[in-house]
């Protein structure tokens, strides 16, 4: 390997990554310390707390009660995941392989235009337009299609629209930059070699670009998996999801041990359905190489 | 010609206002090593991407083997391309490269893997179909690279400045290397180059190009020794310019005293290239000519001289070869 003239010592790879730590380390791992500790202590009186050490919070999370609730939140984070691969797929393909370079920006500002608005302010957007008053309800009466409002807002599908909504352009992005440094004399030798423009997407441009969209799914499935505004607002009482489960503990229910112990299960659920793809990439990678 | 396997008719080629091919009209036998030879942007390489169908021609007409296929897309034509900078697949092993096409081949063929050795085989990459592109040199990717295309037998195989990757001594073992692979296989080869010395290597026959014409089309012999328009001569390196006529610097004598019949003039520089020492001489009437004289030690007192003495260069009148004027004026 070669080394760069001036090698940075390790004192200056220290200070240039320090920034970093500190970040990290406080807003990061040190909430995430006292949430571990929290999660073996006892719920006290409004909202105190009894030291423990006690098990108890991680064996009630796995009641059975709470599961009917995990089973939603992965249901719609699934769902939201697939939904925004199928959208923003072709718009990044699009983006990156057909568009004209100079209106590549233009397209990529159009894609990030929605946040120069508030998360809460655009989710408040989507109240107006699914409730029974609302644009698409009174739309289609006025037009005599229905003549009762459709039950659209406070069900799983107004999550999903809101989800689907916010997260789209996590998943365009990085599979934007995935397909825009794909060298493009690949997909002519693909062709070359008597491939319809279909398997060549298929057998070239996919797999070139699966490390931009597995960074997509990620993206977008972990934050719809802990997500509690876009429920709380758009899935109405009886689709509460994970998110607002622990939101709850620390909120009105004044159990943060309990909360803290879901919120680490959830963290571990996670980091454990990663790893299973990571070991699952690498082995087919494996099986491929043979 | 009596076997032609390409025929291009009047072949024309628009980007926008510029014309990158106008009016290619060539014949390539079967079997023959060509060249499409000239500077960059003459228009060879958009030639060549239209015989291989990533480009569709605007006028005229692209015959393969008795059949027209312009507007015939590349997957469905019978041609094969090596690119510039190989294009192997970098997720897939080079096996997985060399079949890559083999799904897609009619006929099918019959015993995929044993095709598979024997093409690697064929350009010496046996035992090594399990690595990655990246974990090959580039000599290696190029013979993937020719392996890939090759398997699936095309009428032609179209080759983009296929040795302008390599460092020079890897680039000699090569040309000699795809001159014996061409002449084993026996498929058409057709490739495109800047560099007329790797053409007159490697090529059976040339055309050189210059703004999006053929300029001339002929043996490398042909076109090397009795270039017709100026373009093609000063493109071959004979820069002897006179009224109607140009001599090769490599035909110039220079002789240290006065000679009957030779121009009188003064050393004006000289660089000494190891083989052969290429001389610069400014003539009495302030024309500057230029003489390669092997270093063949017969000359000494030729050798001995230095910048501002005189000298007297000498030609042979049949080494004088005539130009047509204003041919693409």
């Amino acid at each position: 390997m070669r080394t760069a003239p001036h090698s940075s010592s390790p004192r200056s790879a220290f200070l240039l990554i320090s920034p970093t730590w500190i970040v990290l380390g406080l807003l990061f791992l040190a909430p995430l310390a006292i949430m571990c500790w929290l999660s073996f202590q006892q719920r006290g009186l409004y909202g105190g707390i009894e030291p423990g050490p006690t098990l108890a919070n991680y064996v009630r999370s796995f009641e059975s009660s709470y599961a009917v609730i995990y089973a939603r939140s992965v249901w719609i984070a699934v769902a939201t995941t697939v939904i925004c691969l199928v959208v923003s797929y072709p718009v990044a393909y699009y983006i990156a392989l057909k568009a004209r370079p100079e209106r590549k920006n233009f397209l990529l500002a159009l894609v990030v235009i929605p946040f120069w608005t508030s998360f809460l302010v655009r989710t408040y957007a989507w109240m107006f337009i699914l409730r029974d008053q609302g644009v698409i309800n009174s739309l289609l009466m006025s037009l005599g299609v229905i003549h009762e409002p459709l039950p659209l807002l406070y069900t799983p599908l107004a999550v999903m629209i809101g989800q689907v909504y916010a997260e789209v352009p996590f998943m365009v992005l990085p599979i934007y930059a995935s397909l825009e440094k794909l060298d493009r004399s690949l997909l002519e030798a693909a062709r070359d070699l008597g491939a319809s423009a279909a398997a060549a997407f298929w057998r070239v441009t996919a797999p070139l670009a699966m490390p931009g969209t597995v960074a997509g799914i990620v993206l977008v499935f972990i934050p719809s998996l802990g997500t509690f505004i876009t429920p709380d607002l758009l899935g109405g009482a009886k689709g509460m999801l994970v998110g607002n489960l622990i939101q709850n503990q620390f909120g009105p229910a004044l159990n943060k041990p309990f909360g803290s112990a879901v919120a680490l299960v959830l963290t571990a659920f996670v980091l454990a359905s990663l790893w299973a793809y990571a070991a699952w990439a690498r082995r087919r990678g494996e099986e491929l190489a043979l | 010609m009596n076997d032609v396997i390409l025929r291009l008719g009047a072949v024309e080629k628009h980007f926008g206002a510029t014309a990158a091919v106008n009016g290619v009209t060539l014949e390539i036998a079967r079997g023959e090593f060509f060249a499409l030879l000239g500077p960059s942007g003459c228009g060879k390489t958009t030639l060549l991407r239209l015989i291989a169908g990533f480009e569709q021609p605007d006028a005229g007409r692209v015959v393969l083997d008795g059949a027209d296929v312009a507007g015939v897309p590349a997957n469905e034509r019978p041609v094969n391309t090596v690119f510039q900078h190989y294009a192997l697949f970098p997720h897939l092993i080079v096996a997985e490269n060399v079949a890559f096409g083999l799904r897609y081949g009619k006929p099918k063929i019959e015993n995929p893997k044993s095709s598979i050795e024997e093409i690697l085989k064929l350009v010496r990459m046996e035992g090594l179909g399990a690595r990655k592109p990246d974990q090959l040199s580039g000599g290696q990717k190029q013979r993937v690279a020719l392996a890939r295309a090759l398997i699936l037998h095309p009428k032609v195989l179209l080759l983009d400045e296929p040795l302008a990757a390599l460092d020079v001594k890897l680039r000699k073992e090569m040309q000699v290397e795809l001159k014996a692979l061409q002449r084993r296989v026996g498929i058409t080869f057709i490739f495109v180059t800047h560099d007329q010395e790797e053409a007159l290597t490697l090529a059976d026959r040339v055309a050189v190009m210059n703004l999006g014409k053929v300029e001339q089309v002929g043996t490398t012999e042909e076109v090397f020794e009795r270039p017709r328009t100026k373009f093609v001569a000063d493109f071959m390196g004979a820069v002897n310019f006179f009224d109607g006529f140009v001599v090769r610097p490599e035909k110039m004598r220079l002789h240290a005293a006065a000679t009957p019949g030779a121009v009188e003039g003064k050393v004006e520089s000289k660089v000494y290239q190891g083989e052969t020492t290429r001389w610069l001489v400014r003539a009495a009437d302030g024309k500057l000519l230029t003489a390669v004289e092997q270093n063949d030690g017969v000359s000494d007192a030729v050798s001995r001289l230095k910048s501002g003495d005189p000298v007297w260069v000498k030609w042979n009148k049949r080494h004088e070869v005539p130009m047509e004027e204003g041919r693409h004026a």
